[in-house]
């Protein structure tokens, strides 16, 4: 816990402009490993990636923080976790080649994120056809996808309010967010699986879809129960 | 005070208002005819030679600089609304299927600190194009946000790597070898020529000394695209190899000359439109109208929703009213709600 205070003391003291990011006083060498300390201790603290501009504020204005993360990860290289480039960040990872340790060791509870089969389902519709409605969501699977489970979904940080959609009511869109990202590991929305040929099929408009009955039916979706009625 | 007699009045709102001639002294600038016939188009750009083609957009580059000059008032709404044309082009390339509309109703009715959504943010790379200054597009920040933005594995590496080859050559190589070198630059890191057309129209903003660039490029690869399949079509600017310099430097040229005269007849049009604006701005009688008026020229459209000098909702909604019954703005979107105004 004290690590944890510390840490967040350290990213929030530049605010008050006091803050050394320079480090004028140091020779060249002390001045760079100070960078790479504090460019870790950033990334470690933090719970997510940590962004270019997060890190630069922390450091030097000449300071290239490409040739310190390469530093840094030089450094990790006989350790199981390393620094990885994700979702617009860098993050703290273990190397592939412990998942199995980690897995028997604290078994499937380490996952913060467990998603049922039609809660993967529905964000995956939300992924390809964002920004979109519960209501078009709905109208997509032929039966009523309920607000717990979108709320489930948001409460994972799945996803967020995208622009409200111009209907009667202003019902809110979704979006993925980077979370998503991460948690699939992907990179952009562009490696989502199979997006071109799903493209070339003509299946990535929502009228067609809206239109059509290509989508499989949910098994077990949400409650049939909740009202059609649409967010605030 | 007259002004705002003569047009007090009601009328029908579609009855066009002659346009005082006191407003717009300046004539808008014209294309000759045979810079039209010159440019040429993508059927017979193979038959051109590249000094034909060279003296073709280096003439529209001359008229469009002489539009940018002018600093008309109006030239925020023109930029932006080639910055939507560039991104509806955008998003079909990228397999979207969101259109203008929808992409100003991405940007638009977002409520401040949620998502615009994937389309939307791409819509916001070139609007970003359209409104920063000049000298801060190429930087490693304005590039990072850019290639996310647009979707694309965010890198800084790649990032800062493109800030320094764009700048050097920026500093080295001549009009030319500037422009197809960033094209080439954005090839051999395997992103989508979108991003090449960004850094080219940028570029070529900082080579004519412009405040601000005019999204060109990205507009205008729509035309080789087709329609039908987008990512399958080559585009004007598709990858021919980094050694075919003399072709790539042709369609570079041809389909900048040509976005340059699209972009000088959409100033046309969009001056005559704020000309009418600025002819009946004196009459509107409603507090901060001069405000509203001024985003009116600066963006490419609004809502009666937006925080404007003040103003509330309802205010705002009647000025917009006023302002669509004297015909000088549009409503954009086509709906009876959630309008959308522009002129």
């Amino acid at each position: 816990m004290a690590e944890a205070a510390r840490g967040r003391k350290k990213k929030g003291r530049p605010d008050d402009g006091l803050f050394d990011r320079e480090l004028d006083h140091l020779p060249p060498e002390a001045r760079w490993r100070e960078w790479m300390h504090r460019v870790e201790a950033t990334i470690f603290a933090a719970s997510e990636p940590v962004g270019r501009e997060t890190l630069s504020r922390i450091v030097g204005k000449t300071c290239s923080i490409e040739l310190l993360i390469d530093d840094i990860r030089e450094e990790l290289r006989g350790r199981p976790y390393d620094l990885i480039a994700v979702a617009g960040g860098w993050k703290h990872l273990t190397r592939p080649a412990y998942a199995d340790a980690i897995r028997t060791a604290v078994g499937g509870s380490e996952r913060a994120v467990d998603l049922t089969q039609s809660e993967v389902l529905v964000l995956m519709c939300i992924a390809y056809f964002q920004p979109i409605t519960r209501a078009e969501l709905s109208s997509f699977f032929g039966k009523e996808i309920s607000r717990d489970l979108i709320g489930n979904l948001r409460g994972f940080g799945m996803i967020a309010s995208g622009p409200r959609a111009p209907q009667p009511g202003a019902p809110y869109t979704y979006v993925t967010t980077q979370a998503f990202l991460l948690e699939f590991d992907l990179d952009t929305l562009r490696d989502l699986p199979d997006r071109e040929a799903l493209e070339d099929a003509g299946l990535l408009s929502k009228e067609k879809l809206l239109a059509g009955d290509i989508m499989p039916g949910l098994g077990d979706a949400g409650d049939n129960g909740a009202e059609a009625a649409i967010d605030e | 005070m007259l002004l705002a007699m003569i047009l007090r009045p009601k009328s029908s709102p579609r009855h066009e208002r002659p346009m005082l001639a006191a407003s717009a002294p300046v004539p808008a600038v014209a294309l000759p005819g045979w810079l039209r016939r010159a440019v040429p188009d993508t059927q017979n750009l193979a038959a051109k030679g590249i000094e034909e083609i060279a003296i073709a957009a280096g003439a529209a580059f001359g008229a469009l600089d002489a539009v940018v000059r002018r600093q008309e008032r109006w030239a925020g709404v023109w930029r932006q609304r080639l910055a939507l044309a560039a991104a509806a082009v955008t998003t079909r390339q990228a397999g979207r299927v969101e259109d203008e509309a929808a992409l100003r109703d991405a940007l638009l009715l977002t409520r401040l600190g949620d998502d615009v959504g994937p389309a939307g943010r791409m819509l916001l790379a070139w609007r970003q194009l359209a409104s920063r200054p000049t000298e801060e597009l190429l930087t490693e920040t304005s590039i990072a946000d850019v290639l996310d933005a647009l979707g694309l594995a965010r890198d800084d590496e790649t990032a800062s790597d493109l800030a320094d080859e764009l700048r050097r050559l920026a500093a080295n190589e001549g009009f030319v070898g500037m422009l197809v070198g960033a094209f080439a630059a954005v090839e051999r890191r395997s992103l989508p020529p979108t991003v090449g057309c960004w850094f080219a129209d940028a570029m070529l903003a900082q080579r004519l000394g412009w405040t601000h660039a005019v999204p060109l490029l990205g507009g205008e690869a729509a035309g080789a695209m087709g329609s039908g399949r987008p990512r399958r079509a080559a585009t004007v600017l598709a990858t021919r190899g980094v050694e075919a310099v003399p072709e790539r430097a042709k369609s570079v040229l041809s389909t900048q000359a040509q976005s340059a005269l699209r972009a000088v007849d959409l100033s046309a049009d969009i001056e005559r439109r704020a000309g009418r604006l600025i002819a009946v701005a004196p009459g509107l009688r409603a507090r901060g109208a001069d405000i509203v008026v001024d985003h009116l020229l600066s963006d490419d459209a609004t809502v009666a929703s937006a925080k404007i000098a003040g103003m509330s909702d309802r205010s705002l909604r009647r000025l917009f009213e006023r302002l669509l019954e004297l015909g000088a703005v549009r409503e954009l979107s086509g709906r009876p709600a959630f309008r959308i105004y522009g002129i």
